[in-house]
């Protein structure tokens, strides 16, 4: 037991690592050869304002920042419906009830039923919505400034159809997530990534 | 009004190193790997990078402050280099900086990295001097687990499910992870 309720089994590592990416506009890919395109749909952040620890609307079962994020992320992307819409994502997964909180954050499971949806398998490679299909931070660790990138690198291996024995069948649409500090101070990203029509 | 980034940039090649205990490199070394793999994968010369964000966290354990640990191990033609910090979102950060700088327009291909050399810097994941907005030393005891584990005990409050039960929905986060994560060698 690391933390009630916490074991060992529940918490990712440290480790160390690095992620790259190289980024231009949709024109010049296709001018240097690119036929199917990966383009960046969202990119939002929220950081904590200070209201969880300042006032007692926030009872410390969720993140407030995530479901700001998320929400201004499918605004972005003009996406109405995430449940449908996504076909993969990568959360920041560095404890196993982080995960839990975040499904229902990210408004893919409702209130108060991510245990019921995770024990019947949503978010297994072969449900509605496979998570961390590459292991996430529970297999790869936690190198920091690396995993925002290592989440982003598997979207895009997984939408271009370059994931090997681990892709799934046709995914046009990613979503990563990050949660960077503690529940009560953090700060949240939601990137979204899918095949350009 | 602004319409957001939708659509308005392209991943050209990405790149990612071996992810673990790398006792046998440096964070340079790291980087290197992570550039070339995504180097071939667009197809371009290193020269052809305008800007670059690169994205550490822990200034003085790991990599190091400055853009200078990615402008000298990829040996970049002195384009400008961000460090970027924005806690366990700077991965995403820095992709962020890259990411506005080709939607602005101010320049055509643009890198992010993230890199995090932590295995032999004797942190493993407990108390870390803290610094916080008010106070020096503000919560100085504070762990990750620790912190997070609050986050199990006030949903299984609020949700009226026994500690048993919610564990049981853990245990199948972290089951799903590592079963896919076999599959990723």
């Amino acid at each position: 037991m690391v933390s009630f309720p916490l074991g060992v089994l529940d918490c990712c590592g440290v480790s160390d690592g690095a992620a790259c990416a190289i980024v231009t506009t949709p024109k010049l890919a296709r001018e240097l050869g690119k036929r199917d395109l990966v383009t960046v749909k969202a990119l939002q952040l929220a950081p904590s304002n200070g209201v969880e620890m300042g006032h007692r609307s926030w009872d410390g079962s969720h993140t407030l920042t995530t479901p700001l994020a998320a929400q201004r992320a499918y605004r972005e992307a003009g996406i109405s419906n995430p449940r449908e819409a996504l076909d993969l994502i990568e959360v920041h997964d560095c404890f196993s009830i982080t995960e839990l909180v975040v499904m229902e954050d990210l408004g893919l499971s409702d209130e108060g039923r991510a245990p019921h949806d995770i024990l019947a398998g949503r978010y297994d490679r072969d449900g509605a919505i496979p998570c961390q299909i590459d292991g996430g931070l529970k297999c790869f660790g936690h190198p920091i400034g690396a995993t925002g990138l290592r989440m982003t690198y598997e979207i895009y291996m997984q939408l271009l159809g370059r994931a090997g024995e681990r892709q799934l069948s046709a995914p046009a649409l990613g979503l990563a997530h990050n949660l960077g500090g503690i529940p009560n101070r953090n700060v949240a990203s939601v990137a979204i990534f899918g095949l350009a029509s | 009004m602004a319409g957001g980034i939708r659509d308005k940039v392209a991943i050209l090649g990405m790149g990612c190193s071996k992810f673990g205990e790398r006792w046998e490199c440096g964070p340079d070394d790291l980087m290197l790997e992570a550039c070339n793999e995504a180097l071939a994968d667009a197809g371009i010369e290193r020269d052809r990078i305008e800007a670059a964000w690169l994205g550490v966290f822990f200034d003085e354990q790991s990599t190091g402050k400055s853009p200078l640990p990615l402008s000298m191990a990829l040996r970049l033609p002195n384009i400008p280099v961000t460090r970027v910090e924005n806690l366990c979102a700077t991965g995403t950060e820095a992709l962020r900086g890259a990411v506005y700088a080709v939607a602005a327009g101010a320049c055509d291909i643009a890198m992010a990295m993230g890199v995090e050399k932590l295995k032999d810097t004797g942190y493993a994941g407990l108390p870390e001097r803290t610094k916080g907005t008010f106070e020096d030393l503000y919560l100085p005891g504070s762990t990750a687990p620790g912190a997070f584990a609050q986050l199990a005990s006030a949903y299984a409050a609020r949700h009226g499910y026994a500690m048993d039960e919610l564990r049981r929905a853990m245990a199948h986060v972290s089951w799903k992870s590592h079963e896919n994560g076999a599959r990723n060698p």
